[in-house]
């Protein structure tokens, strides 16, 4: 008995049945961890430092996580991710498309070395400009504010570049037939260009959404208050503390986790190209 | 006339939407590296400007054994990981293109790690690394072999955050090689097949060579991720034990933000910038060599 592949090659049932157990090895292996978390997050703390560790709890505390909420400072802390993620990601797909559509459809001179000039940016990693876009954010007085944690990342050229490419694919006669009827650019761009982008915009927007979501070297630096800390540096300082319990830390991470998975499976489309997209940088 | 003025008129448009996306690029991209280079030659600390030493950070830094030992760490943990992130990944994108039934399920799994956020997972892996309620120490002790020491000791430390790490990105690249695969026409394969070449020569002759750009865009991309590799550092081992974890961008943020030499550490700061960028520039070349 034998079946056809994808590729046309003859599978027979035996290899058939070695690739779903290979893939189920593997699968396993990537999804442990992440369970193994769960099961002991729902663990009351008597039951978490038991030796051998147990797999399934033998009393579901769920009240673990309403501990987490209320103890530490994470409603605080999950509010200011919102902000900044929503700004930020909010920001980078305006200030990009914005910058790109006269780079992609405008004609003027030093447009293209304006074009490389911004280009030549992502071969900059943001982790190594930290030392002086603190001592710029400390001039600004913006030192553990939302502006602070916000603006330097309001713009990145790799979406610029992104945007730019995608706007090019869009015929020109749509816009010409605009312009004659009298169409100013910026309603092109917002009621034309842009509308027949959506998905570029998706795609960017949920690769800044993980990015920006996961971000912790810049919080890390720029505040210092816990009023400001995003969940990322909230959580890193959640672990460092003397006495914290290992099951509600374990909710913690688990709470952090939650809203890029939820975003996942929402638009799994839009995150695999974000991430094939990415290879275009280099 | 008219034609002049439409001109000048296409020009305050353009200007109007290039303004703010490029005074953020100005301010927070070209200023910063440009001052970055400044600063990497005055004593500086905290945010009080020194005096102008020239190249004495670079001296300092070539004489400091900690530099050293964050360099070669940032090439260890590339080292480490980079086999993984290239051969691994392929394969696992090699299976997850066939077409068998229930593969998106699996597919789902593998971007499971992808998408979790780092701070998050790097702490349940120390939870997992724990040496006695950790799995890992509970599975080898269920085998009968030694606990291991993980991220206690400052030889054990570096693997494990390697493994981790791998753990974490290998479906991120995977992604990168699915749509390399994808773009492989099938009539390749049918020529290939009807000469008798089997599966595996299909591979080594067709499937790689065809995905060489795909190849070095992933060791490129592995290779810039792997040197800006902070946050797990940070919440796993502070670079420690004994440094033993502390890899060049960890370094930097120290002396920078712990030790307030903020001179130094702009310099750190510009041999990163000149490395990162070496790795862009070999792969262009790289490409343009293949081509």
């Amino acid at each position: 008995m034998q079946k056809k592949s994808d590729s046309g090659t003859t599978i027979s049932v035996v290899s058939r049945v070695g690739i779903y157990i290979g893939l189920s090895v593997l699968a396993l292996i990537c999804l442990t961890p992440l369970l193994w978390a769960l099961l002991n997050s729902l663990k009351p703390l008597s039951e978490i430092t038991i030796l051998p560790p147990t797999w399934i709890p033998k009393t579901i505390r769920w009240e673990n996580y309403i501990d987490v909420w209320n103890t530490g400072n994470f409603p605080r802390y999950f509010l200011n991710s919102a902000i900044v993620t929503l700004f930020k990601v909010a920001g980078r797909i305006l200030t990009a498309s914005l910058l790109a559509y006269p780079l992609a459809r405008l004609r003027f001179r030093g447009r293209d070395a304006l074009f490389l000039f911004v280009l030549a940016g992502m071969m900059i990693s943001p982790e190594i400009l930290v030392i002086p876009r603190y001592l710029l954010v400390a001039k600004l007085r913006w030192i553990d504010s939302y502006q602070g944690l916000i603006v330097p990342g309001l713009f990145t050229p790799f979406a610029c570049f992104v945007f730019r490419q995608f706007f090019l694919s869009i015929p020109m006669e749509l816009e010409e037939a605009a312009l004659i009827d009298g169409c100013s650019r910026f309603r092109i761009f917002w009621c034309i260009i842009l509308p027949l982008s959506k998905p570029a915009l998706a795609v960017m927007a949920i690769f800044a959404f993980r990015a920006v979501w996961n971000e912790l070297l810049w919080p890390v630096i720029v505040t210092n208050s816990d009023k400001m800390r995003v969940v990322t540096l909230g959580l890193a300082f959640f672990k460092s503390e003397e006495i914290v319990q290992y099951n509600l830390l374990l909710a913690a991470c688990i709470l952090v986790i939650i809203p890029p998975i939820v975003a996942f499976f929402v638009f799994q489309k839009h995150f695999v190209q974000g991430i094939s997209l990415s290879g275009l940088k280099y | 006339m008219r034609n002049w003025t439409r001109k000048q008129r296409e020009i305050m448009t353009a200007t109007l939407f290039l303004i703010p996306g490029f005074l953020l690029y100005l301010s927070f991209f070209v200023y910063p590296l440009i001052f970055c280079f400044y600063m990497s030659s005055f004593r500086w600390t905290t945010v009080v400007k020194g005096n102008f030493i020239g190249i004495a950070n670079f001296i300092g830094m070539a004489r400091e054994p900690l530099f050293w030992n964050a360099l070669w760490n940032s090439v260890y943990l590339t080292v480490g990981t980079i086999p993984a992130y290239v051969v691994l990944s392929l394969l696992l994108a090699i299976i997850i293109n066939q077409r068998i039934k229930g593969i998106g399920i699996f597919r789902t799994c593998y971007y499971i790690p992808v998408v979790t956020s780092l701070v998050a997972v790097a702490i349940i892996w120390i939870w997992l690394y724990d040496y006695r309620y950790g799995l890992f120490n509970t599975v080898l002790a269920k085998v009968g072999l030694p606990r291991g020491t993980w991220l206690r000791r400052d030889n054990t430390a570096m693997p494990s955050l390697i493994l981790m790490l791998i753990w974490k990105r290998v479906g991120f690249f995977m992604v990168l090689y699915l749509a390399g695969l994808q773009g492989i026409s099938e009539t390749y394969y049918e020529s290939a097949r009807i000469d008798g070449a089997n599966r595996w020569q299909c591979l080594i002759y067709i499937t790689v060579p065809l995905l060489r750009p795909v190849i070095f865009v992933v060791i490129i991309m592995s290779c810039i991720m792997t040197w800006r590799e902070f946050t797990s550092i940070y919440v796993m081992t502070d670079g420690g034990p004994l440094h033993s974890t502390e890899v060049l961008i960890y370094y930097l943020y120290d002396v920078g933000f712990n030790s307030y030499k903020m001179g130094y550490g702009s310099a750190v700061a510009v041999v990163m910038f000149v490395i990162l960028l070496a790795f862009t520039l070999s792969q262009w070349r790289l490409r343009k060599a293949a081509q």
